[in-house]
């Protein structure tokens, strides 16, 4: 045959050529093939792994094989035209070295024939299914093939490559694979291997969803290779974000929930784990990594998908969604929003994320420590309602709190550390397999907040989770009196620490000056940089100290009596120093008893009328 | 296929220049090597742009030596960029200070003319938008014909070492166009082959071709930067209107 150009157009693109040039080929077809050609990096991969096409087309009389479109760990799939229904078709064929169970076959035909009765608009139907002749010349066994209907366009991976898809084109790709999801999954039959790469777009932007069930096909026999490879042992440990994408026997690391790298573990919440991965990508350009960085972290997107994604990507199973339906409708409500402009809550079909906002997780016997008290903010994250569940999120790790669960909402004190002002925090009692856990959320309004804006948001927190679960339990949860609070007893750091924190430097200062034989000009830089230090920690201590004095007794408080008047102390420790400070900086130019300075010094004028105010 | 760069595919990667910034001689010498292989564009760039009395290919050689000479890669900064837009940039800057030079020179000594209403009538000299889209567009479309002309020639030249020139001559064309039926069959009596072998050849020529077209590109990429996207940009380089200078 001749090259099919003649200095006019090229017959694939219809691009006009330019003659003498990349040897009378199409430059832009040529590099097409080399971008769509398959889906993995096809230079990376073993020859061997792809049958020859001339060995395929052996193999497939009735079809006339054209090209290879995909391959990957499961196997490798060409374009063929079937010849007697002259229709287009996709063969997949089953890599044969993960054929190696001898109860393979009768599996296969299971499996197949119950894919086979799937057939739904979004997923990829199944034509036929069965082992090929053994074609001349061969070796070995024929080949187990899928015959599937061929869907003209790309897969979720090129699309995402050929451009950054907008949150509205992601929440768009979401539902209709949920339905299709859920359509199987009520049939018992569960993807296990759903990544870009099996989401195929056709031309007029319809989703089917690729592979079916091949991953459990594949993945029956030989399980063990489900944890081998890359996959970190630790279940929980999320799977650094790479770029290549690495295939083992059932499921793609990345895209594999948790459970799923246990041998034969993980159903249908698997399947919305593995899209919640996809929707993440997606959304943010990136696979989730060590740190769950919750979507919005990334990118400008509404922080209502963050809880959304979140809820899919939950490591333990029963956290996710219950069914691929639920995710649904939860995306399809924040994609609702987002397309209609509605932010404001009661615009909002149903409501989901109530409040977010940063702030702690503290277990309470953690108050106690010195580390608790003294390091408040190491483990800072964000506390996320929703109308039904309480999420803390930090660093990739989540705790979450079904709002069923919650037994007991109260407010108590923070130790007095954190707290001289007397700041509240809010106490969750909840159940956790038979058993009760608590724990400390504190809400921080900032990075600065008066005690009465921090005890505002705390109250307000308290009703909000007390509105919430009454709304999903039907019943308000219980409240224990602040002093009655197990936190109430305070650790002992505080109590120590606070007034000698104050007392030390103020007492050393003084000391220290008292003693001093230097020249004053370098008492008073002293003096000038103790006094920027101690007066207002001095005024700080005393101060809220006497506000929570207060507090505590128009509360009532026999227990708390002791710890007001250590408050006291710490309050008059503080008042002592800065009392002294002032003392040194009022008399210290006329009271240089200890060693006279060598020469008169003259006093300010300013200093004496002030002296009568000194007590 | 005349351009320079049949000899010198490149084994060298940009990363590595990046990564000496052009402190150590074998950087210096990679960057040589890239260099040479995307003559080509270079030279599109400066037929379009206009070089007055001096012969472009003379003026692409002063712009060579230039940035491997000197500091070429000063401005370079640590792993970032492809070297497409790196040369890019680098050419801009080359041409634009050279024209104001050459303007300085023609008019004597240090003042710098502006001209008026859009054109210098005196000297008949275009007022160079180096920013124009089409100047870009141009000098993608001459990289991309660069990357699919240079692994085409090494195609060939492993042909011609396995002696199957003649086989790839005919086959070649199956690159980039599609599956006719029948045509195979055409090739196959042609070459003497049957026609499973003769998909069989084509098969192993596209991925090989694919291999080359990665290996390259790869080459000219900073660390992070996916094969698939570039290669991406590359097709849309050509996608344009052939418009050339």
């Amino acid at each position: 045959m001749e090259l099919p150009v003649d200095g006019g157009k090229c017959p694939g693109c219809q691009q006009a050529l330019e003659p003498g040039r990349a040897q009378g080929l199409c430059p832009r077809c040529l590099l097409v093939r080399v971008a769509f050609a398959t889906e993995a990096d096809g230079a990376a991969q073993p020859a061997s792994a792809v049958p020859e096409l001339a060995v395929v087309a052996a193999a497939f009389p009735q079809l006339e094989i054209l090209e290879v479109i995909g391959r990957g760990g499961m196997g490798v799939v060409y374009k063929a035209r079937q010849r007697s229904l002259n229709r287009l078709v996709a063969l997949k064929l089953l890599a044969p070295e993960r054929v190696t169970d001898p109860a393979f076959a009768e599996r296969f035909r299971r499996e197949a024939q119950a894919l086979a009765l799937l057939s739904h608009p979004n997923i990829v139907t199944i034509h036929d299914f069965g082992v090929s002749e053994r074609a001349a010349g061969v070796p070995g066994e024929g080949f187990y093939f899928l015959l599937m209907e061929f869907v003209d366009g790309v897969n979720l991976r090129q699309a995402m490559q050929a451009g950054r898809f907008t949150p509205e084109q992601a929440l768009a790709i979401v539902p209709p694979v949920c339905l299709a999801l859920q359509y199987a999954h009520e049939r018992g039959i569960v993807h296990r291997d759903i990544k870009p790469e099996n989401l195929l777009l056709d031309r007029e932007g319809h989703i089917k969803i690729a592979d079916f069930g091949i991953a459990r096909m594949l993945g029956g026999g030989g399980g063990t290779d489900v944890s081998a490879g890359s996959v970190p042992a630790g279940v929980g440990s999320r799977l650094a974000a790479g770029t290549a994408t690495r295939v083992t026997a059932a499921g793609t690391p990345q895209y594999m929930a948790p459970e799923q790298r246990e041998p034969g573990q993980g159903d249908h919440r698997a399947d919305i784990y593995s899209l919640g991965v996809v929707l993440y990508e997606l959304l943010t350009g990136e696979l989730p990594g060590a740190r769950l960085d919750p979507p919005s972290s990334k990118v400008e997107i509404d922080v209502r998908l963050d809880g959304v994604v979140l809820r899919a990507l939950a490591i333990q199973p029963e956290l996710r969604y219950a069914t691929a339906s639920e995710f649904r409708t939860q995306v399809g409500a924040v994609a609702f929003g987002t397309a209609a402009g509605a932010r404001r809550e009661s615009a909002r079909p149903t409501t989901r994320l109530i409040r977010a906002s940063m702030g702690f997780l503290y277990r309470p016997e953690e108050l106690g420590t010195f580390e608790g008290q003294m390091l408040p903010g190491r483990r800072r994250g964000q506390w996320v309602l929703e109308d039904e569940r309480l999420t803390f999120l930090r660093e990739g790790k989540q705790t979450v709190i079904p709002l069923g669960a919650i037994r007991d909402v109260s407010i108590g004190d923070l130790p007095r550390s954190m707290n001289p002002a007397g700041l509240d925090m809010l106490q969750v009692t909840y159940e956790e397999s038979g058993r009760e856990v608590r724990v400390v959320l504190l809400v921080a309004p900032g990075w600065f907040a008066w005690p009465w804006t921090w005890n505002a948001g705390v109250a307000e927190w308290a009703e909000l989770i007390r509105k919430a679960v009454a709304e999903r339990t039907g019943q308000e949860p219980a409240q224990t009196p602040r002093e009655r609070l197990p936190t109430a007893k305070n650790g002992r750091w505080a109590v120590y620490l606070l007034p000698l924190a104050i007392a030390v430097p103020g007492m050393g200062t003084f000391l220290l000056l008292a003693l001093s034989r230097n020249p004053p000009g370098q008492d008073s830089l002293l003096l000038f940089v103790t006094s920027l230090l101690m007066i207002p920690l001095g005024t700080y201590a005393g101060t809220l100290g006497f506000f929570r004095l207060m507090r505590r007794w128009s509360d009532n408080g026999k227990s708390s009596r002791r710890a007001g008047l250590w408050t006291l102390l710490a309050a008059g420790g503080a008042i002592l120093g800065v009392a002294a400070i002032l003392w040194i900086l009022l008399f210290r130019p006329s009271a240089s008893i200890h060693a006279p300075p060598s020469e008169p010094m003259p006093m300010p004028a300013a200093v004496e009328p002030r002296q009568e105010s000194v007590p | 296929m005349n351009a320079p760069e049949s000899d010198a595919f490149v084994t060298t990667r940009w990363t590595q220049v990046l990564a000496a910034r052009g402190g150590s001689e074998s950087a210096r010498v990679a960057l040589g090597e890239l260099c040479g292989a995307y003559y080509r564009p270079v030279l599109a760039f400066l037929r379009r742009t206009g070089t007055g009395v001096e012969e472009p290919e003379d003026v692409a050689h002063a712009f060579f030596a230039e940035m491997l000479g000197g500091d070429g890669l000063g401005g370079v900064e640590r792993g970032k960029g492809r070297f497409r837009s790196y040369l890019l940039g680098a050419l801009k800057h080359f041409v634009a200070n050279r024209h104001r030079r050459s303007g300085r020179k023609r008019h004597g000594g240090e003042v710098e003319h502006v001209p008026i209403d859009g054109g210098d009538a005196e000297s008949g000299e275009r007022i160079l938008d180096l920013a124009a889209p089409e100047l870009e567009a141009l000098f993608d479309r001459e990289w991309a014909f660069t990357v699919v002309e240079g692994a085409l020639a090494r195609l060939q030249r492993e042909a011609a070492e396995s002696g199957t020139a003649g086989q790839f001559s005919v086959l070649k064309a199956w690159l980039s166009f599609g599956d006719e039926p029948g045509s195979q069959a055409d090739a196959a009596a042609k070459l003497g082959m049957n026609e499973g072998a003769v998909k069989v050849a084509i098969h192993r020529l596209r991925r090989r071709f694919r291999e080359i077209v990665r290996m390259e590109v790869r080459q000219t990429l900073p660390e992070g930067l996916s094969v698939e996207e570039e290669v991406q940009n590359l097709i849309v380089a050509l996608s344009g209107p052939a418009g050339r200078g």
